[in-house]
């Protein structure tokens, strides 16, 4: 039988203010710096069409606590679409849930 | 039975594949991502630290751009916007679509902030980051189980930091090089007393040096990409470049420093061109003024997409590197006496025989006070004094009339120094008045700038010379045609030189800063004679510049009680290398004569700052009366004691820039305050704003300029700056803004006594102080001061026509002040 390791004799550092200070630095920084941001204006992304292939093909994904997700990436200007395994208490699947419940009754 | 955990352990990590997580080891492809700039990879496991490996490493090393790993679930992957390509992980997050079990990457400033139309196929309202909690998203990358993380390499935060630091000098490292002995020794401390000059040379070579290559490191890391350039054209036909540099905080930028300004883009092929600044940013405007080197083929029909690098130059640490050495090698650098006085070696002290002058004042200066006397006095007697001057207290004056009487009773010439120009400047000023034969030496770099001793200035007096007419046609013919052939070129040079040394032969005192001292103009000159302004602002090795040039007689004047040189490397500083020889003379029981008699302050400004840094030794040379302003109708708290500590309780903020604070409360209530002042009639050049933090600065200069109810121009012309660029200088009225105010952090830069004391001693007329007391009464210097103010009926609160006195509970002091 295996030993099992638990996490409970890791001690917990105290808190590095260092790095909390240079996130916090990082995060605004990187959002400063596109304040002025206009180049792309439009959000320009169309949702392809899914071959019902593609949706079998990740049936195997589907288990109790995640669901399947398309993934739209470009590879230089092409469009690829890849299978993410969200999970189930994700906020982006209760939404989407929510929303096509809604949607269903309408 | 139990798992040998050991041997596998380290079985592992010598066959640990490329892309395991550079901290712990773990390398299963769907946990590690790999870091686009160092090409290093991480894991999203966070061991014991707050953040996890791969967050931790983008943080410290400030990078921003990651790749998937090819074996990972989602093979090789760069994360990027799906709609602009913006590549920063910091910017970037999920959204969904509508009515699709679809998901797109898409950065938050602009593409995830346009808000979402009823016809779109987007929520962009659902943004989810793809960092949360200083962690990638579990089902994009993997958190390593439990089992892997345990059996991983244990790397702590501290061990993090440090490795991180090393790569930045050696990117191969790895984390056993941590061990190996010289990586993080600290280095040796600076001493009171030294043996001989070349163990002075050992300690503080290695200390010069850290600060040379941290220096180099900071400034040279700092490249701005997507900058946008206005061009112009300076009076000497010269390109100029104006540009925004939100990071010239961080990089210390200084008017003379070298730049390199490079064109990436489209619209033409590459071009750089170096040059240096010729102005930074002020409250009239936030660029860079950057003179080019080239005027030919300047892209100034782009504006666009440039980039600015910092050109690190090692010459002022060279030139201490230099003087250092002289001292141990060459014995008559400086007068047996001086030598053991500044290795702190016991030595009888000497008397000088000199015929004192008859009149202690010098002629075009003010008649000097008796402890200006005094001073004077045992000045010309000593080889070596020290003056202490505390704000207000004639320090300049002095200084002038001190090198008066050198330059007349001493053979030889007298060298001046300080740490900076604007010293130097003023002094230049005042020696020239008493009709001595000046010369002031400048950087190359700052020969173009105007400044208030422009005639004074060695390049000025070679322009005008009159005593060689072939330089003059030479001089000319380059201003007309602005090159000149190769062998005019030569000959122009040699006799420029020529001219040069007759001006600086003819001189009765040069005047130049420290570094400046270790020019090769005047590499063959000896000066026995030196004093040294400033001189508890300079470093140690930095001061030595003009000290090693012959030195029998010394002055050196400063305020140890205000502030002290800036070192950028904090190991350097702490080993003492921030403490400057003026410092140590008075260790090693070397007593300053200080300057007694203070003519700037109200009496009720001085009183604070004379009993808390000077043992109450301060006495006022104005009267209440002389710092009254009746006609200034300005609601004081108690009349004929114009100051008052306003309380304000807001928050402070991190800056836009991130990298700084900001205070929105303080910011309004020091509107109304510098309004009413205007309104009473007081000009905006006579006000002063003191804040430490840049990002203060910046916010209150734009807050004011919207939201004061005067014409905008005169808030522009009210200075706003750091207690540093204060040092030296004064205001009728001063505003102080602290920005500081919160819970459980710190409250910075203002703990430090010595700029407390600064900012306190620059206002002539009067004195508003912005913060919170219930925060900044938690530090012992600062309770003194509310308690100072409270006592007085001068901690106020409430909106600044109906000023109440502030009935707040102070927090109790931490640590008692030393
Ligand atoms: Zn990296
Ligand atoms: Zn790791
Ligand atoms: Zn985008």
């Amino acid at each position: 039988q295996a030993v099992i390791m638990t996490n409970q004799h890791r001690e917990q550092e105290p808190i590095d203010e260092d790095f909390e200070r240079e996130y916090l630095k990082m995060m605004t920084e990187s959002l400063d710096s596109r304040k002025f941001e206009r180049k792309h204006a439009t959000l320009d992304v169309t949702i392809p069409v899914l071959r019902a292939a593609d949706r079998r093909e990740d049936a195997h994904l589907e288990s109790p606590d995640s669901v399947p997700f398309m993934l739209l990436t470009k590879k230089g200007n092409k469009q690829q679409i890849k299978t993410v395994a969200l999970p189930s208490d994700s906020s982006l699947v209760i939404n989407t849930r929510n929303q096509r419940e809604a949607e269903r009754e309408e | 039975e139990e798992v040998e955990d050991h041997e596998d352990h380290s079985l592992a990590l010598k066959e640990l594949p490329p892309h395991a997580c550079k901290y712990c080891g773990i390398h299963s492809p769907s946990s590690v991502v790999k870091c686009e700039t160092c090409k290093k990879w991480f894991c999203n496991s966070r061991g014991n630290t707050s953040g996890s490996h791969i967050i931790n490493h983008l943080v410290r090393a400030k990078h921003k751009e990651v790749v998937l790993h090819s074996d990972s679930p989602l093979g090789e992957t760069t994360l990027e916007c799906y709609n602009c390509g913006c590549k920063n992980v910091f910017l970037l997050g999920f959204i969904p679509a509508k009515s699709d079990t679809v998901v797109v990457l898409l950065c938050r400033q602009p593409c995830a902030s346009m808000p979402s139309s009823k016809d779109m196929n987007w929520d962009t309202s659902q943004w989810l980051p793809l960092i949360d909690d200083r962690c990638f998203l579990p089902w994009l990358v993997k958190i390593p189980p439990e089992q892997e993380q345990l059996r991983a390499r244990q790397i702590t935060a501290i061990q993090i930091a440090k490795l991180e630091d090393l790569w930045r000098e050696n990117p191969n490292a790895e984390l056993d090089d941590l061990e190996r002995p010289g990586v993080d020794d600290e280095p040796q401390h600076v001493l009171t007393r030294y043996e001989d000059a070349y163990q002075y040379q050992n300690i503080f070579g290695p200390l010069v040096k850290m600060e040379a290559d941290y220096d180099k490191r900071l400034k040279e890391s700092q490249s701005q990409d997507g900058v946008n350039v206005t061009w112009d054209m300076g009076l000497n036909q010269k390109r100029i470049a104006w540009f925004p540099m939100a990071k010239f905080e961080e990089l210390r930028l200084a008017v003379g420093d070298e730049l390199r300004i490079r064109y990436n883009g489209e619209l033409r092929r590459p071009w750089e061109c170096t040059g240096h600044v010729i102005k930074l940013p002020n409250n009239v405007s936030d660029d860079v003024g950057m003179e080019l080197r080239r005027s030919d083929d300047t892209p100034t029909d782009i504006n666009h997409n440039f980039s600015i690098d910092f050109v690190w130059k090692s010459t002022s640490f060279d030139r201490m590197q230099l003087a250092m050495k002289t001292f141990a090698v060459d014995e008559s650098s400086v007068s047996g006496y001086i030598y053991h006085r500044l290795l702190g070696h016991e030595i009888e002290t000497q008397i000088l025989r000199t015929q004192m002058p008859k009149r202690f004042s010098a002629p075009n200066l003010p008649e000097l006070n008796h402890s200006q006397v005094f001073a004077v006095k045992s000045v010309l007697q000593k080889p070596l004094s020290l003056i202490q001057g505390p704000p207000g207290t004639g320090k300049t004056v002095t200084s002038a009339t001190i090198v008066y009487h050198l330059a007349k009773m001493n053979m030889g010439q007298v060298l001046v120094c300080a740490p900076s120009n604007v010293a130097v400047d003023q002094l230049t000023e005042k020696i020239h008045a008493t009709k001595l034969k000046v010369v002031r030496m400048t950087a190359k770099s700052r020969e173009a700038l105007d400044s208030p001793v422009k005639a004074l200035t060695l390049h000025e007096q070679v322009l005008n010379n009159d005593t060689n007419p072939e330089l003059q046609k030479l001089i000319q013919l380059k201003n007309e045609q602005g090159e000149l052939s190769s062998s005019d070129e030569k000959k122009y040079k040699a006799l420029k030189r020529a001219c040069e040394r007759e001006i600086l032969a003819n001189a009765d005192v040069i005047l130049c800063t420290c570094v400046g001292a270790g020019d090769p103009r005047l590499s063959k000159l000896k000066f026995r004679t030196v004093l040294i302004d400033e001189a508890t602002q300079a470093t140690e090795p930095e001061c030595m510049i003009p000290l090693v040039m012959g030195v029998k007689q010394a002055v050196l004047v400063g305020d140890h009680q205000q502030l002290g040189p800036v070192i950028v490397n904090k190991k350097a500083s702490r080993a003492g290398l921030c403490q400057s020889l003026f410092e140590r003379l008075i260790i090693l029981g070397h007593h300053p004569i200080r300057l007694q008699v203070q003519y700037r302050m109200h009496p009720c400004l001085s009183e604070f700052p004379s009993n808390m840094f000077y043992e109450g030794s301060l006495q006022n040379g104005v009267t209440t009366a002389e710092r009254l302003r009746r006609h200034v109708d300005f609601p004081w708290p108690v009349s004929d004691t114009p100051m008052f500590f306003y309380s304000c309780l807001g928050q402070e903020e991190i800056s836009s820039s991130g990298t700084s604070y900001l205070n929105r409360t303080e910011a309004s209530n020091c509107e109304k305050v510098v309004t009413k002042f205007l309104k009473s009639g007081v000009q905006p050049h006579q006000i002063g704003i003191i804040t430490p933090y840049e990002g203060q600065r910046s916010y209150l200069v734009n807050y004011m300029g919207f939201n004061g109810s005067m014409r905008k121009e005169l808030y522009k012309e009210i200075e706003v700056a750091s207690v540093d660029a204060f040092q030296g200088r004064e205001k009728d009225y001063i505003i102080v803004s602290c920005v500081r105010s919160n819970e459980h952090q710190g409250i910075g830069f203002l703990n430090d006594p010595r700029r407390l004391n600064v900012a306190l001693t620059r206002a002539r007329y009067g004195l508003v102080i912005l913060g919170n007391p219930k925060v900044l009464s938690r530090h012992p210097l600062w309770h003194h001061l509310l308690v100072h103010f409270k006592e007085r009926d001068c901690l106020v609160e409430g909106p600044l026509n109906n000023l109440k006195i502030s009935m707040i509970q102070f927090s109790k002091p931490r640590k008692a002040y030393n």
